[in-house]
């Protein structure tokens, strides 16, 4: 799903774990037995949660499905399976599947045990039910309804067991099931409709949507009868927690200054400088939770000139340094990335040798391609034509320091001869600038569980523009030979040939430099200190609370 | 008990604005400190109280209330005495009282101050105070604001603050100027009776004749300097110095026709210094009438239902001569005047102008231009502030046919001559209107009206404004002038002695309707209607008898 | 003028890039179905021709109906109705404190002693040219993160607002000040203020009980301004501090294209402008009755400075 609101850096961890979790790591070493309890206040049950992306319009992520949602979402509903940190599907309101020898049929196996905070059972009618819901164009899915794209029935073979029949084989199902914006929730209350389901869905969560005000705050409170962890929570039962207290405070500057006035117990998208003031002072500790699906990067229009021609491509590579530009402008909170996917993506493949800084060298290959000329403001020329990129950027979604990180790319890239066009953009007109193929670079996150993002971007089906407008491919790649690769990989279920066709995919779109690695897309949460037992989910990086309390 | 004054002296960063003042005011006592403007009456008033600004320093040799030294500048102890002790009544009404505040609470303000009472105490007090200051209907009057009364009740109300508190002095600056005749004598009367019973009154004036009343010691302050004083009655019979003589000469009261009022060097006009005798009036009065009204009116829709401004007004004006048109403020005088030139239109009757008939509006003013010319009360108010007074001439003088393809120089020359004939000095051409004095100005204004060569002036009030040395050398000026070019002239004033010196034939106007017209001595020997025995009757005391002796005759 | 308002907005909602259409759909990253965007045009009335638009958005407005929000779907009426009133709040809590600053700094920077006129008239003008932004940044700063005495972000106490309402006070009472302190030294170069003095009155007192109410008609007008300029930073004030309020719905609105909201917005703003217009020249007139006497509407004469030396 595109990515909304950018929160920003990435970090590529060699080591799974590396310190991405320091106070989860910590906190569930304590908490794993069950058994043996840090010292706990157990008089602090509320948690503050102030979020700084825009606030929902509806509470239901199977209707449009973006990031803020999924965050909320993650509290309240639960997904039929889930990840972990290793990236291998393991179970949550799913207890087992099989896919049948051509694909096109999975099992899963439900839990029993299981209902809804408003008493309706947990059943394969409710899978189904919800399945119809993300399909049903009234819904005005979107994320959801791709996902769920190759799904043509749900059929009910018992309570705890559903047949998912495909039209064509998904070696991404489970990763897309795992996402919050395929959760599962109560029949009934779908069966409300869309203005009713919005304000509160109901769900099998540690917590309930109790109430919401819209621009002021949504209150969960826990959820009594709550019995069902993903496989690799923190403990069993209810969580400790009574009450979230979820706000939207959209400035960054007041969002981190109510932390540390302990207004809030927790903010997200936390930038650059906040992250290293709060490295200095105690009493704020740091989540760096990078999203999964696509890493933070940026295309070339490979379908018009200038970067139909692979030299310009690389020229521009040669020319700009992000190495140094993160590291000035990002105070280390961000790694530099070489690959199209995500860190927290196994499969994920980069080569860094392939993007060295070379100015030299990217002025030779501007002149074997032909832009030998140049104009007065020093701008190359080739048959009277500037060698004009144009760079759409969108205010809603890249940050402060990313922006400024493209004026420096903007001013490198002119001293080789690019004239770059900045162009900063509400999210609408953005849009707009895409749909209409006004531009040459842009930088369009896209989260999603699992390497299948690759063939939503990649393959030549997705420059088909939707009714809308818009298309996926922004780097407008039509290779065969890829398109091959992703629907082989697509259709595999063997994990070990997936890995290689991806890892093929990858190294062909990084050695025709269709793109330019920059960074993962930045998650970064500031929690205060007293605060134990949160964790990112590995599935789409969203905090859950459920093993979180207050030390004292 | 007095308030002794000896070598007062006053300066401000510098310069001495007043030196060597020295009086003796008792109770039931009145002296008068009178001079031209800027002659240092007001500071050496305003020092009295401690009024005469942050950066005056203030010294003199003795400066005693009722024996006990007047406080320095500044200091708190000014507010026990202010109001209580010692009295300000100002000049303007209309300014002098806060006009967002009912009268009734200034009043009570120095109550409040000074005196332990409560609030209703105090509000008994006040309509007392309005009751003994000649307003009827206290009650009323206190709650409304200076605006909503007339100007006789505000200035009865002005003095009901200063006497709310019956203080034993009482500072009086200049009382009577700017008022209709009729309700200045109020005023004095007024301030007789305070005088009767015990106030010692400080009268500021430049008004020999409000003075003559009232004071019994007089002192006349020039530059700054106390150049003659006395008491009243030997100084108005036999005056010394020269100001003192100019500014009893000043007065047109009882003035005959003609005569000159001023009698101080002048700047010199057509190069020759003048010192003229009086002359008998034989000017070129004849001809056809260059203004008439016939039965004209105005009738002006209101709120209120339909109000009559003017009602049956008719006049003429001949070349060379002088129509006063006299009555009190709101009598119409003023929509007369723009009948007659052409502002405003008549609902009823006819305007004939140089023999035609005229409309109105700006098509018959264009035809007007250059014939008929306006002289105000506020030349000030009249001028384009960022326009230097060559300017203005000039702008004037292109309405002359042929003006505006003069040359440069040219206009120079004709503005230097127009100057000249208004006895300025062409060194004025540059300044800015602001910069001038008051006089100066209103010559201006003149001799803006005369630069197209006009043959009808219509000068509304035209002095009111002026000090009264001021306005007896722009009188004579306007007096010359006609001489000099035939001009008609329809002046219109509330000031009868202005009118009664300086017209040929005399227009009374009451209530919007012409009351009396003739030949102005006989209007003012035999008066025939109520209202023309009334403006007589409010002259100023110092009449026909007392005037002849200081006729300066040279 | 109303009108005029509403046909601004039309025109400069559809000046703007973004199809109306697919914001009703969930917004532009919606995989919106061909069909599906089809019958919300039609619905919508979107496909017609401009004309026709703005004929039935005009009759509907007449009618009172501003429709239904495209992205909350929620009568447009419902969602202004529960933000309308925290906004006005600020406003008003905004206007009082603007006023009793500038009334403070109108008589320090008309006193007696030199240096306290030249360091109020600074204030004053320093205070009008603060950008909000930069304001309630400073604010958050230093009496937030640095001093602990107040909470960064509304949260419902009364100590959580005290921020907000100065980050809006401070400029508008340097406005205010500026022109209180104007009418102030005339008012006590005035000849009432001598003859008040001449009776006894003390400074303090002169300035209290004339100099003000002459200085508070152009305040009171300058208000209704001020109150435009409320309204427009609330924007600014209520997102920074995460307050609720119709700023921060209608930046919400403006960006996901939601054309009845921002209509709405818009709309009832003006109407509230024009109200607070017609408030202020009330108020005006009652402290000073010789406005209603100006028949051509002008401002009566300035209160004319005493001549000292005369």
């Amino acid at each position: 799903m595109p990515s909304e609101p950018a929160g920003t850096t990435g970090a590529r961890r060699i080591l799974p774990i590396a310190a991405v979790l320091a106070v989860g790591v910590l906190a569930l070493a304590g908490c794993t037995s069950g058994d043996a309890e840090p010292t706990t206040d157990a008089s602090r049950t509320t948690l503050v949660y102030a979020s700084g992306d825009a606030e929902p319009t509806c509470l239901d992520p199977h209707v449009g499905g973006n990031y803020p949602q999924a965050l909320a979402a993650t509290q309240f509903l639960e997904s039929l399976v889930s990840r972990d940190e290793d990236g291998e599907i393991i179970p949550w309101l799913a207890t087992g599947w099989e896919v049948s020898e051509d694909g096109l049929t999975w099992d899963l196996t439900l839990r029993d045990d299981v209902a809804f905070t408003d008493g309706t059972p947990f059943d394969a009618e409710a899978v189904k039910a919800n399945i119809e819901h993300l399909q049903d164009p009234a819904t005005g899915s979107s994320t959801g309804y791709l996902a769920a794209a190759k799904i043509t029935e749900v059929e009910v073979v018992d309570d705890a067991h559903a047949r998912f029949h495909l039209s064509a084989p998904d070696s991404a199902l489970l990763e897309s099931l795992s996402q919050p914006w395929l959760a599962i929730e109560s029949p009934v209350g779908l069966s409300r409709g869309t203005d009713e389901n919005c304000l509160a869905p109901i769900g099998t969560g540690p917590f309930a949507v109790q109430s919401w005000t819209p621009q002021d705050r949504i209150v969960f409170t826990r959820n009594d009868d709550y019995s069902s962890p993903p496989a690799d929570a923190g403990h069993e039962g209810p969580a400790y927690l009574e009450t979230i207290e979820w706000r939207f405070i959209p400035d960054p500057a007041t969002r981190y200054a109510a932390l540390e006035a302990g207004q809030v117990d927790v903010i997200d998208n936390a930038q650059p400088d906040a992250i290293s003031r709060a490295g200095e002072a105690s009493g704020i500790v740091e989540l760096d939770a990078p999203r999964p699906g696509a890493s933070n990067r940026i295309e070339f229009n490979g379908s018009k000139a200038p970067f139909d021609d692979e030299r310009v491509r690389e020229a521009f590579v040669r020319a700009v340094d992000p190495d140094a530009g993160i590291q000035a402008l990002f105070f280390d909170t961000a790694e530099r990335s070489y690959s199209p996917l995500s860190s927290v993506e196994p499969t994920s493949v980069g080569d860094a040798d392939l993007f060295t800084v070379d100015p030299d060298e990217a002025d030779a290959l501007l002149d074997e391609a032909g832009w030998t000329d140049r104009d007065d403001d020093g701008v190359r020329t080739k048959g009277g034509v500037r060698l004009t990129a144009v760079f759409p950027i969108s205010t809603n979604q890249s940050t402060a320091a990313e922006q400024s990180l493209f004026e420096q790319f903007a001013a490198s890239a002119g001293e080789v001869g690019f004239d770059v066009q900045l162009q900063p953009l509400d999210l609408s007109s953005w849009y707009g600038a895409l749909a209409a193929h006004e531009y040459d670079l842009v930088s369009a996150p896209y989260t999603k569980v699992g390497p299948d993002v690759l063939r939503i971007v990649y393959h030549s089906d997705s420059m088909t523009p939707a009714p809308s407008g818009y298309f996926a491919n922004l780097a407008q790649v039509d290779d065969p030979e890829i398109d091959a690769l992703l629907d082989e990989a697509s259709a595999s279920q063997d994990a070990d040939a997936r890995a290689a066709a991806y890892a093929d995919v990858q190294e062909r779109l990084l050695e025709t430099y269709r793109l330019l690695p920059l960074y993962d897309q930045q998650n970064h949460f500031l929690l205060t200190a007293d605060l134990e037992g949160v964790r990112a989910m590995p599935t789409v990086s969203t905090p859950t609370f459920l093993d979180a309390r207050f030390t004292s | 008990m007095s308030l002794r004054v000896q070598d007062l002296a006053v300066s401000f960063g510098g310069v001495e604005a007043v030196a060597g003042v020295s009086f003796d005011l008792a109770a039931g006592q009145c002296v008068a400190l009178v001079g031209e403007s800027g002659s240092g009456k007001s500071v050496t008033a305003r020092a009295l109280l401690g009024l005469a600004g942050a950066d005056a320093r203030v010294s003199a040799a003795a400066l005693e209330l009722d024996g006990a030294p007047l406080p320095a500048a500044g200091a708190p102890a000014w507010r026990r005495i202010r109001g209580a002790r010692i009295g300000l009544v100002l000049q303007d009404a209309l300014g002098a009282l806060d006009p967002l505040r009912p009268v009734g609470r200034e009043i009570g303000d120095g109550l409040r101050l000074h005196a332990r009472a409560s609030g209703s105490e105090r509000a008994g007090r006040v309509h007392d105070a309005l009751l003994r200051a000649g307003i009827e209907n206290p009650v009323l009057r206190a709650r409304q604001r200076s605006g909503e009364l007339s100007g006789g009740l505000r200035q009865r109300a002005l003095i009901a603050a200063a006497i709310a508190l019956d203080p034993p002095y009482l500072v009086a600056d200049e009382p009577t100027t700017a008022l209709d005749a009729g309700i200045g004598r109020q005023v004095l009367a007024e301030l007789g009776r305070l005088k009767a019973a015990g106030t010692g009154i400080l009268l500021i004036s430049h008004d020999l004749d409000a003075v003559a009343g009232l004071a019994d010691h007089v002192l006349v302050l020039a530059g700054g300097r106390v150049v003659e004083s006395g008491p009243t009655t030997q100084l108005l019979a036999a005056p010394e110095a020269p100001e003192t003589r100019a500014l009893l000469a000043a007065n047109p009261a009882g003035r005959p026709r003609g005569t000159r009022l001023s009698i101080e060097d002048r700047p010199p006009r057509h190069g020759r210094a003048t010192r003229e005798p009086p002359i008998e009036p034989a000017r070129g009065v004849g001809g056809p009438p260059v203004l008439e009204l016939r039965d004209v009116g105005v009738v002006h829709r209101t709120p209120d239902g339909p109000f009559s401004a003017l009602d049956g007004a008719s006049l003429e004006l001949r070349r060379g001569e002088t129509l006063g048109v006299v009555g009190a403020s709101g009598s119409g005088k003023t929509t007369l005047a723009r009948v007659a030139i052409g502002l405003d239109a008549p609902t009823s009757g006819q305007v004939r102008r140089f023999g035609k008939p005229g409309g109105s509006g700006p098509g018959a003013l264009r035809a007007a231009r250059g014939r008929i010319g306006l002289v105000g009360q506020d030349a000030g108010g009249g001028f384009d502030p960022r326009w230097s007074v060559e300017r203005t001439l000039a702008d004037a003088l292109a309405a002359e046919p042929g003006g505006r393809r003069r040359t440069r120089t040219a206009r120079r020359r004709a503005v230097a001559a127009l100057l000249d004939a208004v006895g300025l000095s062409g060194s004025l051409a540059g300044r800015a209107p602001a910069s001038l004095s008051g006089g100066q100005r209103q010559r201006v204004a003149i001799a803006r009206a005369l630069a197209a060569g006009p043959e009808l002036l219509v000068l509304d009030e035209p002095v009111s404004a002026l000090d009264l040395t001021v306005q007896a050398r722009v009188l004579d000026l306007l007096d010359d002038l006609q001489r000099e070019r035939g001009l008609g002239y329809l002046l219109i004033s509330h000031d009868l002695d202005v009118v009664a010196h300086a017209s040929d034939r005399i227009a009374v106007v009451e209530a919007g309707r012409i009351v009396e017209q003739g030949d102005a001595a006989r209007v003012l020997a035999a008066p025939e209607h109520p209202a023309t025995r009334r403006l007589l009757g409010a002259r100023r005391p110092l009449g026909g008898a007392a005037r002849a002796q200081t006729d300066p005759v040279s | 003028m109303l009108w005029a308002v509403a046909t601004i907005v039309f025109v400069g909602i559809r000046l703007v890039p973004g199809d109306p259409a697919l914001a009703i759909l969930g917004g532009p990253g919606s995989q919106a179905s061909a069909e599906a965007l089809a019958a919300v045009r039609a619905e919508y009335g979107l496909d017609q021709p401009v004309l026709v638009q703005y004929g039935a958005f005009l009759g509907r407005l007449v009618t009172g109906d501003f429709g239904e929000s495209y992205v909350l779907r929620r009568p447009v009426a419902d969602v202004i109705g529960a933000q309308i009133g925290a906004t006005l709040a600020l406003a008003a809590a905004s206007l009082v404190v603007a006023w009793a600053i500038a009334i403070g700094l109108a008589l320090v920077s008309t006193g007696r002693s030199r240096w306290a006129r030249s360091i109020g008239g600074g204030i004053e003008t320093v205070a009008a040219a603060l950008p909000q932004f930069w304001l309630a940044s400073i604010l958050v700063i230093v009496f937030a993160t640095g001093l602990g005495w107040l909470p960064a972000v509304a949260d419902g106490t009364p100590a959580g607002v005290v921020l907000p309402v100065l980050t809006l006070a401070i400029p508008v009472a340097g406005f205010l000040a500026q022109i209180m302190r104007e009418s102030m030294l005339d008012a006590l170069a005035a000849p009432f203020s001598l003859a008040a003095r001449s009776r006894g009155e003390s400074e303090t007192g002169l300035r209290l009980r004339h100099a003000l109410r002459h200085a508070a008609v152009p305040g009171v007008e300058l208000s209704a301004w001020a109150f435009g300029y409320l309204v427009s930073g609330a924007v600014v004030v209520e997102t920074m501090f995460a307050m609720p309020g119709l700023g921060r719905t209608l930046l919400q609105a403006v960006t996901l294209r939601d054309v009845p909201l921002v209509t709405a917005v818009v709309l009832v703003v003006a109407l509230a402008y024009l109200v607070v217009t017609f408030l202020a020249d009330v108020a005006a007139t009652l402290i000073d009755p010789r406005r209603r006497d100006a028949e051509t509407g002008d401002r009566p004469a300035p209160t004319p400075r005493a001549e000292v030396a005369a």
